[in-house]
Parts: C-alpha cells; structure tokens; sequence
C-alpha cells in the first residue's frame, strides 16, 4: 500500500535531520544577533536609573560590587554584564509637545564611549540640520523626531555619522528639572551671561549650582545668544556634565531618600539594544565628569536654497573628519587637532 | 516549561519534522533555524500556548509553505558550510532506489500536499488536526491528502511498469 511505503519513507529519512549541537549554537548565535537589533522600550524605574546612568554617569553604582544590584525591580533584566567596546548612545532632550504629535527633539546629543580609556564625548547637533530622510527628501533633524519617534532621529543620526546607535534615551524637560531637584540641584558654568527670553531672568555669567527649574529654563535659551541654537546645546553640554559631577559627589547608594525620588522621575523612556542596563551603567561608572568632553560645531553654516527652507549645513570639511574620527574610535586625536570645535573647560 | 528544557527535550523530534516537511537536510536545518530563533525571541508567549510543541510545529508548517522562492535560493546561496548530505541507510541498494522515488516524488508535490502527508502519515493526526495546523477546513485537508496519495500512487505504478519491463 502506498500508505505504508509512505510511512516507511518517512521513517527511513530520519537520519537525515540536522545534527542537533551545531543547530543549537546556530539558534542561538542567530537569536542573540536579532536580540540586538531589535530595540526594546523601556519604562518606569529601569530606564530612569539607566537615562540617570547616561546623565549622570559617575558613582550610581560604585559602592556595588559588579553583579550586585541594587533594585530588584531591574535585577531580573539581564545579567550584569558591562558591554565591551565602543559605545554609541542618543541623548534626546523633547520641547514642550513631548508626546504630542508634533513634538520635536531639539536637543540632540550622541554620547561616545570610547572602547578604551575612561572618558566619554558629547557630540550635538544642531536643531535645524538638514538630514536626507529617506521617503520624505530633506528635514530638519529635529523633524525626524516628529517623523519617525526616537527611532526616526536615531536612523538619522547613523546616517549622517555612520555609526551604529546602541541605545536611545528620550528626556523631556521636566525630567531635567526633577533629576537636578533631587539631586540638590546642578553646578553650570557660564561663559557669557544669559538673559532668558521665557522668563526675563538673568543667569550671570561664571559658576554656580542651579536649581531644577533655572536649569531647564536654561536649556531652553537660545534667542539673543551669540550662536543660537549653538550655544544652547554647549550648554547642555555643561549641564549633562554638571549633573554626573553632582551624582559623582552624592553617595546615592546610601541615600536612600534621594534614590527614590530619581527612580521616580517621571519624562524619560530608554530605547535599549541587547545593552543590559546595570551593564550599561558600570560601564558608565567608568568615567569621571571631567572627562566628558564637548563637541560642537563652533557656529552656524547657514544657507537659504531655491526653496523656502534655511537649515543648517554641517562643515564640508571638519564634519567628515568628525564621524571619521567617530567611527574609528580616535575621537582624541580629533579634539586636539579641532580645539574649537571642544567645549571650553573650566 | 522554561525555553532550554523546550529545546533539551524537543529540538531532535522538531529536526526530524522538518525533514519529512522539506525532504531535504540543509533546508530542513534553516526551517528549524529560522523558527527556533523565533521561539527563543518570543519564548513567554509561546510557552503560554496550550501545546507549545504543536504550536512551534504549525509555526514551522507556515513558515515552509510561505518560504518563497527567492529567499530560498539566497539562503542556500549564502550558506557558509556545505556539509556533505547523509546517505540513508542501504540494505538492498535497488529496492532502495526504487522506493526513494516516493521521496523524490514527495518533493515534487504542492507545500500544502506534503505538509497534510507529514501530518498524518509522519505525525498520524486526525483529520480535524491537520486541518487545524495547515490553517485549513477538514474538506480541505483531506483533498490535499487524496490529490497527493493520486500523484505518489502514479508514479508507482510507473515505477512497477518500469519493473516489469
């Protein structure tokens, strides 16, 4: 009967199936590869102490020994792992529509890690750069927030950089102002006197610690300053680097109190890839607040095309080198042959 | 059921199955690949299946009928190694041959044939169950079957034909 034969041939090909350990590896390998392109979203306690570890990198998790977590809530993540090599992670600072339709993220900063050395690099980039976005022709690169979320701006920024984003952060203003509120506020130096066009008050120029509300009023000048949007993302610079100097002096592990009020900051969500949190944190935890180091273009590079859109064009030159330098690891090299494209240190 | 004691238990039987589907040893080893991938990423939710294993099964049954050609021929374009394929087991060499055209023919048939033959002649469903797994009606099911035992019985009497002569 031909059911039999059947039957027969079934059984007789068994032999033939895959041997199972090689298969096993090659599940595996494969399923970690997709894990890691695939980005996960992340809400609530976890990601406000990792957006706090992008912040504020130095000591959150120093009196721990790695592999000791300090919330249960996120010790079922991943295992603590601290990612090896270069990292690349967007910072993006939301206006005053987050979560609106139309918001925009007008604050855009990608924060390297170099694979050796104990430093990091704050890269921004200004708000009306003009980006091809594919399917939509040019945009502003605050635009392609409002076009494609955070994953839209971060597509954009690997685009112009060439540099693979391994994780995202979204922070809206009001995070900034509970974040610096909790931790008792965030030391900024100014090179110039501000004079905010929202508030009318004046931030003189020099040193001083600034309260939550002051810091986000802050952030959000760049009318009357001499380079605009420019300047205002230096200054955002100063204040990423205040906030890890304040975290790096609180002994947040033992301050229970303090903790809690970060962990419940509200206004931030992570974009992560396979980057395990804590792993990411003490990575972070490696680098010390003076070693962060700004990058900018110094000014603006504006020009008005046929069409009605003036957007801001990066330097034909420097720029390449830039992301050259980027996405060969030897930022180092970069900022002492480009001293004016570095954030002046105190 | 955690997904390592899913794949420690389960891993051989899902290989074997994907022979019987695919009738062929390197593709059998992407279609478990490519679905075993996907278990490992989407693991709660198809441990919260009544039957994980059957569900993993019926997923592997969509994903060899929707296989399209062109990705096909890239995966086998761009696999790495090349092993050599296994002999099947000879005791007669061509009683062998004669009966391995039943597999040859296999291959020859629909995906949706073959996959109803797998199921109830490899993996002996019921009607209503192979209808179930091929995302079918039981008529169905069973006209897949039938137009498949028609061809494979043809080719047999072809076969014996060729015998007698």
């Amino acid at each position: 009967m031909i059911e039999e034969e059947l039957r027969e041939a079934f059984a007789r090909h068994e032999v033939q199936a895959p041997a199972l350990d090689p298969l096993r590896r090659a599940i595996d390998t494969l399923a970690a590869r997709r894990r890691r392109r695939r980005m996960k979203t992340r809400t609530g306690a976890a990601a406000v102490l990792a957006v706090l570890a992008l912040a504020s990198p130095v000591q959150l998790w120093r009196s721990g020994a790695p592999g000791e977590v300090i919330d249960p809530a996120i010790a079922t993540l991943a295992p603590v792992v601290a990612p090896e090599g270069a990292l690349n992670l967007l910072l993006l600072g939301l206006d005053q529509h987050a979560g609106r339709p139309d918001a925009r993220a007008d604050t855009i900063m990608l924060i390297h890690v170099p694979a050796v050395g104990g430093n990091a690099y704050l890269i921004s980039f200004e708000r009306d750069l003009l980006v091809d976005v594919p399917g939509e022709g040019r945009s502003k690169i605050n635009g392609t927030y409002h076009l494609g979320g955070a994953i839209g701006t971060k597509q954009a920024v690997e685009r112009l950089t060439g540099v693979r984003i391994d994780a995202v952060a979204e922070v809206k203003f009001g995070a900034v102002r509970s974040i610096a509120d909790a931790l008792g506020g965030v030391p900024v130096c100014l090179p110039e006197r501000v004079k905010s066009h929202h508030t009318g008050v004046i931030y003189p120029a020099g040193c001083r610690t600034y309260r939550g509300a002051e810091a986000t009023d802050l952030l959000r000048q760049r009318f009357g300053m001499s380079n605009g949007a420019y300047d205002r993302d230096r200054v955002g610079q100063r204040v990423v680097r205040g906030l890890a100097q304040k975290a790096g002096e609180l002994d947040l592990l033992r301050d229970a109190e303090t903790l809690t009020r970060l962990v419940r900051t509200p206004g931030l969500r992570l974009h992560t890839g396979d980057l395990s949190l804590l792993g990411l944190a003490l990575r972070l935890d490696r680098i010390e607040w003076s070693d962060i180091i700004g990058i900018s273009q110094p000014t603006f590079r504006q020009r008005t095309v046929n069409d009605l859109t003036a957007g801001e064009h990066l330097d034909p030159v420097v720029a390449p080198k830039l992301f050259a330098a980027l996405r060969a690891d030897t930022l180092d090299a970069f900022v002492l042959t480009h001293p004016d494209w570095v954030l002046p240190q105190e | 059921m955690t997904y390592e004691e899913f794949v420690n238990s389960r891993l051989g039987a899902l290989a074997r199955y994907a022979v019987m589907l695919t009738g062929d040893q390197h593709m059998a080893q992407d279609l478990v690949q490519e679905t075993m991938v996907r278990v490992q990423l989407n693991w709660r939710r198809v441990a919260r299946a009544e039957a994980p294993e059957r569900y993993v099964k019926r997923m592997m049954i969509n994903q060899y009928v929707d296989w399209r050609r062109g990705s096909w021929l890239r995966r086998v374009f761009l696999r790495p190694d090349a092993d050599a394929a296994v002999a099947v087991p000879v005791d007669h060499a061509q009683r062998t041959a004669d009966r391995d055209l039943i597999w040859s023919v296999l291959a020859t048939l629909p995906r949706q044939q073959r996959a109803a033959l797998v199921l109830r002649y490899y993996e002996d469903l019921p009607d209503a169950e192979i209808a179930d797994m091929l995302g079918c009606t039981v008529g169905t099911a069973r006209g897949y079957i039938s137009k498949a035992l028609t061809r494979l019985r043809e080719s047999a009497e072809q076969l014996s034909l060729g015998g007698v002569r």
